[in-house]
């Protein structure tokens, strides 16, 4: 097999711009998969992942997370490594891919390999690309780490199906939330293209599974799960279609996880929206929150969002503006509700939930105990009880909890009726203002 | 009534043997107070009893422990022992007190409603977490002849809790991850079973000179991370979060000397 390989690059100067040009895809998790090494190789995975570093964006770095080559046919809008930018381009061999990997998976740099690709020459060409990667750190340098690859849309399934055995996790970008935003930016891709492979990964995992009940040495098929991505903000969809979307990949497909990527600016194009105030990162933020609640706590993308209400509360969390707008279900006692219900009080999560559970057999819990177990007080207290009783005297009102929410300081203990009291002082008159220039002078001189 | 306090080692032994004197010495047991190192601050009307650590009864408590309590506890009170927590003693015997007394439903660990078998519990998640920190953000040098070395800064005596993670990432490499604070070494001879050595000079990892490549690999990573940012993402806040600078000392990408 031959492909064009940059000879003069060094190796470093290679791993700059295909680290580089990796950066923008978001997914950097090492978890779904715990596996000891067989003592014969290096390497082995934790069912809970380890990111070992983090960027200067605060983003986990888990995995060595390359591309192949940022060389490409396509020429989607968003992407810094699209056809018709002059970016300086380069490939990998599978040789250097494996070396460099190995070399800072000993260093304990890294918790595997996360390797995509730009398209070179068609999809199945560079999905065989990534195959021999992989298929020769897995068995020629005996590798037992993490490995999460793409499937490149449009690609041969028979190749998809090979690297499906080697690898833990597989991801298939679907780019845009509706195939009309895919249709406008990235004319390349189809819908069509990009579910296929995703439904093949799915039957796969499934069928995969049945043979493991079987035969328990059966070579696994990515054993983590397959995940996605989405970009947030280039199109116009609101957050009601995203997490509708997400749901669906869910419900249907039977994802691990779909990740969002707020759209970063880096080509100028006029299909592309210009976000003067940077990438939108509080709506990332959103719904990476109402992500979870699908997946962990049980809700329903409906119960969230709705035609009427298609976007996240700006200054509300999406579990504790649920509540605010399901009040009628509170308050929830401690001692006696069941799980489910627990999961639901803002405050209080998927581990401290359990743990109340775990802990109530053993007699009544108190408001002091709920602390020690990890429950964030400040915001549970105006939605639970203890043994009948609420922590403070407060009002179940949607007005009066949104504004001790929101309010930083804590003013409850002091106040129970939401005005604040403050201690008199000679120096702090309340009828004079302080003024830069002139000093201090009374309100009534200002008017 | 007279409070009996037992001054025992500050090592799992030492608090195992000190458990086990107050069970065979039938003390009061809601009168005790197990206390690590030295006496502090003396208390009136208090019996101060010292402990001199015998590793055959403390290896019958953790028996005992075992078939009573099961690994899950067993574990917990372990990393509970590694933290530096002066109360770590009382605690630990307040949660086989209770565990003992048979009152408790289900698995002991569950119990949280307990002040002391909640002690345990914060004290072993974040000797667990401080574990789990040092997987990440341990970094091995090559050093001449291919082995692999790192030092490492704990707060808490983690490093017996490491060693089975590496081993079983590394079974084909020499390894040596040394405890800089409580001059420990944990040693992974390739193929072969890892061990500790106490009391380990600094020395033996000074004496050693890094590898030819090991220059440029780090420099590598480095670049390789700071490739990684994305500049209108920018939050070092965050990073900081994530990565507190304590545990920065020792890592490749944060060295200024590259």
């Amino acid at each position: 097999m031959d492909y064009y390989v940059t000879q003069e690059m060094s190796l470093m100067e290679k791993l700059g711009i295909l680290g580089d040009a990796a950066k923008y895809d978001v997914a950097c998790t090492s978890s779904g998969v715990d596996r000891k090494g067989d003592g014969t190789g290096i390497g082995n995975a934790v069912k809970a992942g380890i990111c070992h570093s983090f960027s200067a964006d605060g983003r986990c770095m888990s995995l060595l997370k390359i591309l192949f080559t940022n060389e490409c046919i396509y020429d989607c809008k968003y992407c810094i490594n699209r056809r018709s930018n002059d970016v300086p381009r380069a490939s990998f061999t599978p040789e250097e891919v494996c070396r460099l990997t190995i070399e800072f998976y000993r260093r304990n740099y890294i918790e595997g390999l996360f390797l995509s690709s730009g398209i070179l020459y068609n999809p199945t060409f560079t999905m065989e690309l990534i195959y021999q990667t992989v298929y020769k750190l897995r068995t020629e340098y005996r590798f037992q780490g993490y490995i999460h690859i793409k499937a490149i849309p449009g690609a041969d399934p028979e190749v998809v199906q090979k690297a499906g055995f080697l690898v833990d996790r597989m991801s298939i970008n679907l780019e845009l939330p509706t195939a009309e935003g895919l249709r406008n930016l990235a004319p390349n891709k189809h819908r069509k293209s990009i579910l296929t492979p995703m439904r093949q990964i799915q039957t796969g995992i499934t069928r995969n599974k049945e043979e493991l009940t079987v035969y328990k040495k059966a070579p696994s098929f990515v054993p983590a799960g397959q995940s996605t991505q989405m970009i947030i903000g280039a199109t116009p969809e609101n957050d009601y279609q995203i997490l509708s979307v997400a749901q669906d990949l869910y419900d249907k497909f039977d994802l691990k996880r779909v990740f969002y990527s707020a759209f970063v600016h880096v080509n100028e194009d006029k299909a592309l929206p210009v976000l003067p105030g940077g990438p939108p990162l509080l709506r990332e933020h959103r719904l990476y929150q109402a992500d979870w609640l699908l997946r962990y706590y049980k809700f329903r993308a409906d119960e969230l969002l709705s035609l009427e209400k298609p976007n996240f509360n700006v200054l509300l969390d999406p579990k504790a503006d649920w509540a605010l707008r399901h009040l009628e279900q509170f308050p929830v006692e401690i001692n006696r509700a069941d799980y489910e219900t627990i999961l639901r009080v803002p405050g209080i999560g998927v581990k401290s939930a359990g743990r109340i559970i775990r802990a109530r057999r053993n007699g009544n819990l108190g408001f002091e105990d709920l602390k020690k177990l990890g429950v964030v007080l400040k915001r549970a207290l105006y939605f639970i009880t203890c043994s009948g009783r609420m922590m403070y005297k407060t009002k179940l009102e949607e007005d009066y909890i949104t504004r001790n929410l929101l309010d930083k300081r804590q003013k409850l203990p002091f106040s129970s009726d939401g005005i604040t009291y403050r201690q008199l002082s000679l120096f702090d008159d309340m009828n004079f203002v302080q003024d830069a220039g002139e000093g201090i002078k009374p309100i009534s001189a200002l008017q | 009534m007279e409070e009996i306090i037992v001054i025992c080692e500050d090592s799992e032994d030492g608090i195992f043997t000190a458990v086990y004197e107050v069970y065979a010495r039938k003390y009061p047991l809601e009168t005790v107070r197990i206390q690590t190192g030295e006496e502090g601050n003396l208390r009136l009307f208090a019996r101060y009893e010292k402990i001199a650590t015998d590793r055959e009864k403390a290896e019958k408590v953790r028996r005992t422990l075992w078939k009573r309590f099961g690994e899950g506890a067993c574990e917990d009170i372990s990393y509970a022992l590694s933290t530096q927590d002066e109360e770590k003693g009382q605690a630990v015997f307040e949660t086989i007190r209770e565990g003992l007394s048979g009152k408790i439903k289900g698995h002991l660990m569950d119990a949280l409603g307990y002040c002391g078998i909640r002690k345990v519990f914060e004290l072993s998640r974040s000797a667990h977490h401080e574990k789990h920190r040092w997987e990440e953000f341990l970094r091995f040098q090559e050093m001449d002849g291919g082995i692999l070395a790192a030092r490492i800064n704990p707060k808490c005596l983690i490093l017996p809790f490491l060693m089975p993670h590496f081993s079983d990432r590394f079974p084909l490499e020499n390894f040596l991850i040394y405890d800089t604070v409580r001059n420990l070494a944990g040693i992974h001879p390739a193929k072969k079973e890892w061990f500790l050595v106490r009391e380990c000079p600094e020395d033996i990892l000074n004496s050693m000179i890094l590898s030819e490549k090991e220059a440029e690999l780090r420099e590598m990573f480095a670049y390789f991370c700071e490739k990684a940012a994305i500049e209108s993402r920018k939050n070092r806040d965050l990073q900081r979060q994530m990565m507190p600078l304590r545990f920065r000392d020792f890592m490749t990408e944060f060295q200024k000397n590259l």
